[in-house]
Parts: structure tokens; C-alpha cells; sequence
């Protein structure tokens, strides 16, 4: 192992915690954090429906608006209703971060089964590649690319999926590091198991507890990472109801603070929700888990 | 065993870096237009005798592998290309800003350790009281609030509505800069032996370190809680206890002091985050460091310095995680023989 | 509980000794220093360079105009009325062709060498020979020639009623020819290619000017230190600095704070929001600047906006009334063309007026009957005082009623404008600000020879006539009627849409004094006191 610790680096949620008690109690973590996610799903879903106005119907008349009947949250610098922008915002993220992640944690893990099931050279070299994008800072490496590839959602996308999936191979490679030299594993290769099918049905089932729960907790920084490019200017373009342009229009004329605040809450409220179902799951699908 | 384990650790640091270079290249390589537009400005492009001379120096008339060798020879001469921005080496760029964010990070660090280990200790005290669930509170929203906006809100409400915190800048704006003696503003004010310039190095300090720190303060806050817990649990804190020591004695030094090394390794990691965290941070603040650096050259398309900052970053967690490595070899025995 | 009680005692020395470094600066500062510096918040990432033969952006002027003097200039009050600068007298010939100015003795540059009529002529000559942007100034001059040093004497090609105005713009600034030329500047005829002392003159001045540019680096601040050797009144600062603050709410806190003395970007919506005090004071005027959109003619960038049609329909399809009214709370007039309002040819009567069906039928005319896809590029910082992100999307809005799909391309202000002055753009959202104050350079500038055209492609030898005839005419009357005719032959060609002549709002601290809004400048430093 290249670093003593194997979590690289550090969420919130995934340092040890003690038992939450006895089985009978409730979940709490998993049950808010489905609510407030499956709220704002809901949101996204049916944003058309639910939103008192079209995201991009502009009233130059009506430009940043406090907040009031008409509009639940004002309007914002081009006098479009920030409520009905802040629901389609969600249109715009939720899906974007869930796709990210997904294809992240699906590669990832490959990458990281793969190397951890095969073990010696291949296990080197691809840990090595995982080492070296780990070592930037997302964020900067994400620029990079953005700045070279040029602005707009789609670049945004892949930059994260490039920045995001190195972690789950670190994962997915000590969670088959340790399954594989479980007896029912040595007894399933030694019976002549071919290595995939020992792979699918034996080690994979028992590794992706961890994954689910990273990867939820990954949606909810992947959500944060493209409203944070979006905010530099390198992700969504206008007039898009992106959360974080939105907080960027909204911050040159704070005292107008309705326009960047909302948008705030909302992130703020959907990446509570995903740290919650995460910590849930961790809960949920190994009570007992210590260190990793 | 152990110059083997620090022997191994070194060549993997290497080829590491070896590969960080070898990404900022490919990265170069994906600019859909001009390749020289990566090392040169767009006025400087159509001057055919700058042109060529930059193409000999980047080899971009020779085949991929051979540009990279270029590359790579460069960058270890410390040639990372000229800024189009500041027109000045993307080195010497570096050399300016990367002390702001360096002292940022470690004040951020300092904030978040000051209050992250007493907050941790309190909850694992209390656990599943109050006081437990108000920390948990404050680490979880810390973690899910975007950072930018936190440092909106922040700067808005203390500077301008409370007028507690000082302006945007490292300084009033019409104070100027101690001589440079190490790019830390607060060693460099007392070198030169200003108290005022300190002060207000100081305090400019406080809210930038305060937003950068909420978010790595809630991660310490959480460890500490949780080692400590795992600790006050072990059988010789409860032979402590048995043996008639007073609870604070039990608590603050027998346990708190095996707790503490997990937060330390902890802390060595975040160092990355705060990177990442100083990028947004310093645009909200218009602090002069490299996250801003990164930010203005990714938005102004300026290659070079995009790519300077990005390897450089780089650089400085592989070093980081190196020596963290290191000393954790040095001084767990279990670690070398793995 | 022990443990608690430490930790609680921990938490608490910690807080308080924030809170004590915190509220106990901000105490009495170096208070002579202060006073003595002016501070300037200012969006200053429009800069390309400060040589002052090149200077073609906003701050650049204000930066040159404080370090190189010109022969005359023009203040407040009367900013059409010539005054003497560097020139102590001039005489024009009766034909007027040949202008004579005697330079007043005893001026002597930041290097110490003194000014001399040679520095006069390599200054002109080498803002006309590096064929920059405002090298157009200097086309109507056919010689230039040192009488003694102390007198020159101007020829030009035909009388020209504007000339005078333009030798007080800033790009008409007299530097010091024997250090530019050691930094490697020349004002030979072959100037462009072989200058190489702009890289010199963007960080440090070399003029005589009340002020000397003594440090700039982008994106931060650019310093300006008070010229002990100047000729003329001492400026009450020491030392201006122009503080890069990209938001609006910034500078006004940074003014309210005392943390800035006078915050340039400020726009009818941060307006509205302040109150007036001891704090902050605001002042405002109509100025002579531009928020424009510029369009294409070339069919390489746009096969469509090569069409005249075409370009017509976009400019019905512009809901002009709800960008004055909307978009700059009515802090805004609308000329009907480049010329603004309050110069010669300025006018107000022929502006087009929405129509959109007008524009829809023009667009099936061309054959495009479902309408046509072009791209809008603007930058992201203000356009002297009108938002752009609003102001785009606004257009963006107007423009799908009539069939037109624009996407929106917005980018950093130097990318943008690099970009722009490339000829890289369909649509481009600008803004532009005073060369000099007089219908000329205006119609050069956007009609004739001067650098928009060259952008959009546009060339119409009617126009370059019609420019021509009124640069020579000496009756204000016949001129104003050439320059109506020139609007006309505008609304048809449309290589720009002008948008609106915004409001200027300049926020102050009230302690400042004897600041006056200068239409080209912004404002003469030199002037201020507190």
C-alpha cells in the first residue's frame, strides 16, 4: 500500500463511528437523508410542473424583486423568478451528478476489483495511475481541463469523472484485498471457479456496501464541484438555471442577497440530504463497521 | 526494513511526478486549436521569429514523445512557459503567490485545530447529548455548504453589516507589503519589525482562515470525537480509571494522547482539501495566492499558468503526503513491514 | 466536569482572542499616509497596455493622462472648450492647414531630460507609425516639423475642424524620446514591427505628466506616485492607487468602510439601494459612452449577418424602450446611432423602433422564414455602468420573438475583447467611451476608418465620402447635416446597433473634493483633493 491510511482523502462520514445501538432503533440518517433526496428528485422530476414560472422568462420590468406573492423568492438580475430557477436548477444538477457518479464508481471500481483480484504487475501500474490523479486537487485539475476543453456542462461533466473516479479503485481494490482471502473465496477458486465468476458472485456482492455509500456521499461533492466551476465562470452557460451561476450573478449586487442566497440553500440542503443517506447506509448495510 | 520503506516510498513519490507532468502535458495537448496558444499569446503567435523560437524550445515541430522529452527537460529547468497574463515566467508567478495560500491554509489549519479538537473532545464527553449532536451539526453543514457561498455570506455579513472583519486583501488597501523575506506576511511584518502592518496581516487573516477552516474543522471535530470514544473505551484508560485517577487526568492526557494520532494523520490529508478549498476561498477574498492564480488563468485561458498551477499542486501534495508517510514509518513500526 | 470545563475554558480564551485581534484594529492608522493616498475601486481588467501610444481601453486613459501631458486638453466645465497644456499659445494658419504651438519652457520628464518640441514630433509621429488602435488620430496630418525647441508646427493634409480636439486625447501624450528610444522604441515609418518599448512602458511611464506610473500589475491595482518635478500645480495626493474590485457591492462597501475613496462601477441597481450620507456621496451625469451591440457583415463569420436584411431584422427585433427602461431603470438615453447624444450629429429622431413582425419579414425576405441561429459574445465584467449578463439574456429573449436563436457566448473581459478586436464574433455586446469630443472619431471609429469597421467588416465608400467632406467642413450646420446623412446610410448598413447612452454614477466619500466626471477620461486625478 502506498499510504499507510487507505482513505486518501478524508470525507465527513467515513471516519470509524461507534454502533448506533441496538437494532430495534431507528435509522435516523437514512430516513431524513431519503426525505430530503427523494424531495429533491421529486423536484427535478417535475420541476415543469411544480415551478410558477418558466426558469428563463425574463420581466425587465420586475428585476431583482425582494422576495413576495408573486415571487416566492424574488427575481433576479434579468427579472426572472428565482423560485422557479431554483427548482429547475435541480433539473440541471441532480441528474448531472448522479451521471457522474455512477460512471465514476462503475469504472473505479473495475479499475480497482481489477487490480486488486489480479494483483502484482497490473496491480502496480494501475494503482500508480490512481496515485497520480489523485495527487491533484480536483478542483484545479478540473479546471484545467474545463479551460482546455471549453466551458459548458458537458466538459464540466467530464473533469469531475476524470477527478472522481480514483478513489473508488482505491476502495474497491482494499475491499477485494481483504475479501479474497476469506475461506468461501479460496474454496470457490480451488473448487476451479474462473476468476470473473468468482469475481461476480462471490467478492463483488460483499464489496460494494462501501461503494454505495461513497458514492452517495460523492454525489452530494460532485453536486457542490460543478456549481463551484460554474461559479468560476468554466461550467453552465447562461441562461441556464445553474445553482452555482446563479450565486455568481448574485454576488456582485449582494444587497440584492436573495439571488445568491437561495440557490445556496438549495445546495446546501440537497448535500445535507446525500450526507445523510449516507451515513444511513454505512449504518444500514454494516452496522458494525470500524475502520475500514 | 526501514530505508527499504523509505526507499520505496521515494521512487513511488517519483513516479508519481513523473506521471503529474506527464497529465499536465496531455491536458496541454487536448486545447482544440493553436498548440502554441498553450505557451504563447495570441499577439505573440503571429511574430514568426518569437513562433519559432518557441517552437524549438518545445519541440512542437518533432513528434508527441520527443515534445514531451521537451517538455519534461522544461520543467525541471524550472521552465514552465511565460504567462500571457503577467508576462513573466509561470515560475516566477508561483514563487509570488504561493505563499499567501501557504499561509491562508496553515491559519485555516490552526483555526480548524483550535476549535475542531475541543469541539471533538466535548462530544465524545458528552456523546449522544447535546453538545454531541450540536458538534455533529456544525461539521455536517460545514461539509455541505459550498464553500463560495459560505465566504459570500461571510464577508457580507462581518465586514460590511457588523463591521468586524477587515475589507477584501491581505492588507489595507493603501498600506504596502514588508519587504519579502519569506512571503508570509505575518514573519515578514515583525522581520521588518511593523506591529501595525501585523496586525492587519492578522486580521485580514482571520475571516478567509475562519470560511477555509469551517470545512476541515467539522472532519477534525468528527475524528477526535470518534478516536476518543475508542480510546475511552480501552482497557487501560478503564485501569486508569479503576486505579483512582481524576477524570480529567484520565481523559485529557492517558486518552486524549493516543486519540490524537489518527487527527494528526488526519490532518496531513486534509492538506489537499484546503488546497482545493483555497481556490474558492481566495476568489471570494481576493486573496492574492495561487488558488486566484488558477482561477483568473483557467477563465483568461492562459495555458501556461493553468498548467503551472495544476503540476504545482500536485507537486506539493505528492511532497506533503511523502513526508506524512515518512514520519509515520518513523514512528510505527507496523507500517514498514506491510 | 474537568475535562468540559478546560475544554470550554480552551474554546473560550480562543474566541476572545480572535474577537480582540479583530475589533481591535482598525484603530487610528497611519492617518497621514491615508490621507494623502487615494484610493480608487475600479473594475481594471479591461487593460491591454499603457503605452500611451497604443492606449485604446478605459483605465489605460485615466492611468496616461495623469503621466503624459498633451499640447492642449479639455476639464470641466466646459469639456468642448480647448485649453492649454503643455502648448502655452498656438496660432492656425488662415487656410487652416498648419497649426503652430509654442511648448511652454522649464517642462521637464520623470527622467530628469527636458521636454523639447523633437519629443513633440517622435510622439505623434510614433503614435501614428505603430498603427494601433488610435493611430487614426494622427491620419488627417500631413507633416510634422520643429521649428526650435520649443515650437512645432503641425501641416495638415486639409482643414480639419476636429484637430484640436484630437490632440487632447490621451494617445496624444508626449513621452520622453530619448529613454523610449533606448527601451527600444522608434517612431520610424516602419514602427509597427520594430517597437519594442511598449513591454517597458506598461509598468512605468515615461511622461511629465502630473503623476508617474509606478507599478502595475494586472488584475491587482496599478500605482500612480506624484511627480516631484512637474511643471504645474502640485496634486494634493501623494499617491493613487486604482484598487481592482470586480463587484459593484464590493467597492460600495469598501467606500462606505473608508476602505476606498471613489468606486468607478457602480450601476443604477447598486444605486438604488444606497443612501446618500456621510459615507458615501453619489454623482452622476449622462456620459458620452456607448453600450452597443456590433455586427458582423463579413459572410465568413456569419453567412446570414452578411445579408443586410438580415442585420436589419436583428435590430427590429430589439425591445429598446425595455432595455432603457428595464434593464437601466431609465438612467439612460438612446441615440439613433454611434454619435452620442450632446456632440454634434448626435440624434435622437430617426432611432428605429421596435417592430418585430417588420423583423420577421425581413428575415423571410433573405430566406431564412424559420428564422436564423447566431451566436451573442460578451464579456463578464460591467459595461461601463449596465450589466451584461442581464442585458445579454434580455437581447437573447427579444430576438427568439422574431425567429432568431441566439446563443449565448459570454467570456473574460481580455478574452473577449481579444476576440473582438480579431474579428472572431457574430454578435458582440460592448460598450465604448470617448476618443475625443467631436463627431469625427466617432464616424471613423465605427463607420470609417478607424478599428470597429475593421471588426465587423464593414466598408461603405459613401460613408468614407460623406466622413471625409465633414472632417473638411467648417460650418457647424452643413457638418451636422453631412453627419445626418451618415446616420442615415447607419440604420441601413448596420454594422452596430446601439443600445443606450448609459448614466455615469461615480460613488465618493464624501470628503473628496473637486471631483469632476470627465466624458473621456473619467476623471483628472490631478484635480482632486481631500
Amino acid at each position: 500500500m502506498p499510504t499507510a491510511q487507505p482513505i486518501a482523502r478524508p470525507s465527513v462520514l467515513t471516519v470509524p463511528r461507534e454502533a448506533t445501538g441496538s437494532p430495534g432503533r431507528a435509522n435516523i440518517a437514512l430516513i431524513v437523508g431519503v426525505v430530503v433526496v427523494g424531495a429533491w428528485v421529486f423536484v427535478a422530476a417535475f420541476a415543469p410542473w411544480l415551478a410558477p414560472h418558466s426558469p428563463t422568462d425574463l420581466d425587465v420590468m420586475n428585476r431583482l424583486e425582494s422576495p413576495g406573492s408573486t415571487h416566492l423568492f424574488g427575481t433576479d438580475e434579468a427579472g426572472r423568478d428565482n423560485f422557479s430557477r431554483v427548482l429547475y436548477g435541480a433539473r440541471i444538477t441532480v441528474p448531472l451528478a448522479f451521471t457522474v457518479i455512477l460512471l465514476a464508481s462503475l469504472f473505479g471500481a473495475g479499475v480497482g476489483a481489477v487490480a486488486g483480484y489480479v494483483g502484482g504487475r497490473v496491480d502496480e501500474v494501475l494503482m500508480r495511475v490512481v496515485d497520480i490523479v489523485l495527487a491533484f486537487p480536483p478542483i484545479v485539475l478540473a479546471m484545467a481541463i474545463t479551460a482546455a476543453l471549453g466551458a459548458g456542462l458537458r466538459n464540466a461533466m467530464l473533469a469531475i469523472l476524470l477527478v472522481s473516479w480514483p478513489e473508488f479503485s482505491r476502495l474497491m481494490r482494499g475491499q477485494v484485498l481483504a475479501i479474497k482471502e476469506n475461506d468461501y473465496v479460496i474454496a470457490a477458486r480451488a473448487l476451479g471457479a474462473p476468476g470473473f465468476r468468482v469475481v461476480l458472485t462471490h467478492i463483488l456482492p460483499n464489496a460494494f456496501p462501501p461503494i454505495v455509500v461513497k458514492g452517495s456521499l460523492d454525489v452530494g461533492n460532485a453536486i457542490i464541484f460543478t456549481a463551484a466551476l460554474s461559479f468560476i465562470g468554466l461550467g453552465a452557460v447562461p441562461p441556464a438555471p445553474e445553482w452555482g451561476a446563479m450565486i455568481a450573478a448574485g454576488q456582485s449586487k449582494f444587497e440584492y442577497w436573495w439571488v445568491a442566497t437561495f440557490p445556496g440553500l438549495a445546495i446546501l440542503s440537497i448535500v445535507l440530504g446525500f450526507n445523510f443517506l449516507g451515513d444511513g447506509l454505512q449504518d444500514w448495510l454494516n452496522p458494525r463497521l470500524r475502520r475500514d | 526494513m526501514l530505508l527499504t520503506y523509505l526507499g520505496r516510498r521515494m521512487v513511488l513519490a517519483v513516479v508519481a511526478l513523473f506521471g503529474v507532468v506527464l497529465t499536465a502535458f496531455l491536458v496541454a495537448h487536448s486545447v482544440p486549436a493553436d498548440p502554441l496558444a498553450t505557451v504563447l499569446s495570441e499577439q505573440a503567435t503571429k511574430d514568426p521569429s518569437i513562433r519559432a523560437a518557441y517552437v524549438k524550445r518545445w519541440g512542437l515541430d518533432r513528434t508527441l514523445p520527443e515534445q514531451f522529452g521537451a517538455y519534461l527537460a522544461n520543467v525541471l529547468r524550472g521552465d514552465l512557459g511565460e504567462s500571457f497574463t503577467t508576462r513573466r515566467p509561470v515560475l516566477q508567478d508561483l514563487k509570488q503567490f504561493l505563499p499567501a495560500t501557504v499561509e491562508l491554509s496553515l491559519a485555516a489549519l490552526a483555526v480548524a485545530v483550535c476549535f475542531g479538537v475541543p469541539l471533538g473532545v466535548w462530544a465524545a464527553v458528552h456523546h449522544n447529548r447535546l453538545p454531541d449532536h450540536a458538534a455533529r451539526a456544525v461539521s455536517l453543514v460545514g461539509a455541505a455548504s459550498p464553500i463560495f457561498w459560505t465566504g459570500l455570506i461571510a464577508l457580507y455579513v462581518f465586514y460590511y453589516l457588523l463591521e468586524w472583519a477587515p475589507g477584501p486583501g491581505r492588507l489595507d488597501s493603501h498600506q504596502t507589503m514588508p519587504p519579502r523575506v519569506t512571503g508570509f506576511l505575518l514573519v515578514d511584518s515583525l522581520a521588518a519589525g511593523n506591529l501595525e502592518l501585523f496586525a492587519s496581516a492578522l486580521r485580514h487573516l482571520i475571516l478567509p482562515a475562519l470560511v477555509l477552516g469551517w470545512f476541515i474543522l467539522g472532519i477534525i471535530a468528527r475524528t477526535t470525537r470518534s478516536s476518543l470514544l475508542e480510546v475511552l473505551a480501552t482497557d487501560y484508560v478503564r485501569t486508569a480509571r479503576a486505579k483512582g485517577l481524576g477524570e480529567g487526568l484520565v481523559v485529557g492526557f492517558h486518552a486524549l494522547r493516543n486519540a490524537l494520532i489518527p487527527v494528526v494523520t488526519i490532518i496531513g490529508l486534509t492538506f489537499a482539501g484546503l488546497l482545493s478549498g483555497a481556490v474558492l476561498t481566495e476568489t471570494v477574498f481576493a486573496w492574492p495566492g495561487i488558488g486566484r492564480y488558477a482561477v483568473t488563468a483557467s477563465t483568461r485561458l492562459d495555458y501556461p499558468a493553468i498548467l503551472g498551477v495544476t503540476m504545482l499542486t500536485a507537486v506539493i501534495y505528492i511532497t506533503v503526503n511523502l513526508i506524512v508517510d515518512l514520519l509515520y514509518g518513523v514512528l510505527d513500526p507496523r507500517i514498514r513491514v506491510r | 466536569m474537568l475535562v468540559t470545563r478546560n475544554v470550554m475554558r480552551f474554546l473560550a480564551v480562543s474566541t476572545l482572542g480572535l474577537a480582540v485581534v479583530l475589533l481591535a484594529g482598525g484603530g487610528p492608522v497611519q492617518a497621514q499616509s491615508r490621507q494623502e493616498t487615494l484610493i480608487i475601486a475600479r473594475n481594471i481588467d479591461d487593460y491591454v497596455t499603457n503605452d500611451v501610444h497604443r492606449t485604446y481601453e478605459y483605465t489605460s486613459q485615466i492611468l496616461d493622462t495623469a503621466a503624459y501631458d498633451t499640447l492642449v486638453t479639455v476639464d470641466a466645465p466646459d469639456f468642448t472648450k480647448i485649453q492649454p497644456r503643455l502648448a502655452a499659445s498656438w496660432t492656425v494658419s488662415p487656410d487652416g492647414t498648419t497649426y503652430t504651438f509654442k511648448i511652454r519652457p522649464g517642462v521637464k520628464f520623470t527622467s530628469g531630460n527636458p521636454l523639447t518640441a523633437n519629443d513633440v514630433r517622435f510622439s505623434l509621429r510614433r503614435l501614428k507609425n505603430l498603427k494601433d488602435n488610435p493611430s487614426f488620430f494622427m491620419d488627417p496630418v500631413k507633416d510634422i516639423q520643429v521649428v526650435d525647441d520649443l515650437t512645432i508646427r503641425i501641416v495638415l493634409n486639409a482643414p480639419d475642424a476636429s484637430f484640436l480636439a484630437a490632440l487632447a486625447a490621451v494617445p496624444c501624450g508626449v513621452a520622453d524620446s530619448k529613454v523610449v528610444m533606448a527601451k527600444g522604441g522608434t517612431d520610424a515609418d516602419d514602427a509597427k514591427d520594430k517597437d519594442k518599448a511598449t513591454e517597458w512602458l506598461n509598468n512605468q511611464s515615461e511622461g511629465s505628466g502630473p503623476y508617474k506610473l509606478v507599478s502595475f500589475t494586472k488584475n491587482v491595482e496599478a500605482v500612480l506616485e506624484r511627480n516631484a518635478g512637474y511643471w504645474g500645480k502640485k496634486p494634493y495626493f501623494a499617491k493613487v492607487i486604482f484598487k481592482h474590485v470586480p463587484t459593484g457591492t464590493t467597492q460600495r462597501e469598501m467606500v462606505e468602510r473608508g476602505d476606498a475613496d471613489v468606486a468607478h462601477d457602480f450601476d443604477v441597481d447598486i444605486v438604488a439601494k444606497i443612501t446618500q450620507g456621510p459615507k458615501i456621496k453619489i454623482l452622476e451625469g449622462l456620459s458620452m459612452n456607448q453600450v452597443y451591440v456590433g455586427v458582423t457583415n463579413s459572410a465568413e463569420m456569419s453567412k446570414e449577418l452578411a445579408d443586410k436584411r438580415v442585420r436589419q431584422a436583428v435590430a427590429y427585433a430589439i425591445d429598446y424602450d425595455g432595455i432603457i427602461k428595464g434593464i437601466v431603470r431609465g438612467a439612460g438615453e438612446r441615440p439613433s446611432t454611434m454619435i452620442p447624444l450632446g456632440i454634434l450629429g448626435g440624434d435622437k429622431s430617426l432611432a428605429r423602433k421596435r417592430d418585430v413582425a417588420k423583423a420577421k419579414q425581413l428575415l423571410t425576405e433573405a430566406g431564412y422564414p424559420n428564422g436564423v441561429e447566431l451566436k451573442l459574445t460578451y464579456w463578464t465584467a460591467p459595461l461601463l455602468g449596465v450589466a451584461s449578463e442581464p442585458l445579454a439574456a434580455k437581447l437573447q429573449a427579444d430576438l427568439a420573438q422574431a425567429g432568431i436563436k441566439v446563443t449565448l457566448d459570454p467570456k473574460e473581459r481580455s478574452v473577449a475583447i481579444a476576440e473582438y478586436r480579431a474579428g472572431k464574433i457574430q454578435l458582440m455586446l460592448a460598450s465604448w467611451s470617448p476618443d475625443y469630443l467631436d463627431p469625427d472619431p466617432y464616424a471613423d471609429a465605427f463607420y470609417g476608418a478607424g478599428p470597429v469597421p475593421k471588426r465587423v467588416k464593414y466598408s461603405n465608400p459613401k460613408v468614407n465620402d460623406i466622413i471625409a467632406t465633414a472632417k473638411k467642413e467648417q460650418d457647424p450646420k452643413k457638418r451636422e447635416a453631412l453627419y445626418m446623412e451618415m446616420n442615415k446610410i447607419a440604420l441601413e448598413d448596420v454594422p452596430e446597433i446601439m443600445l443606450v447612452q448609459p448614466k455615469n454614477f461615480v460613488g465618493l466619500n464624501p470628503a473628496i473634493k473637486g471631483y469632476a466626471i470627465h466624458p473621456i477620461w473619467w476623471v483628472t486625478v490631478a484635480n482632486l483633493s481631500r
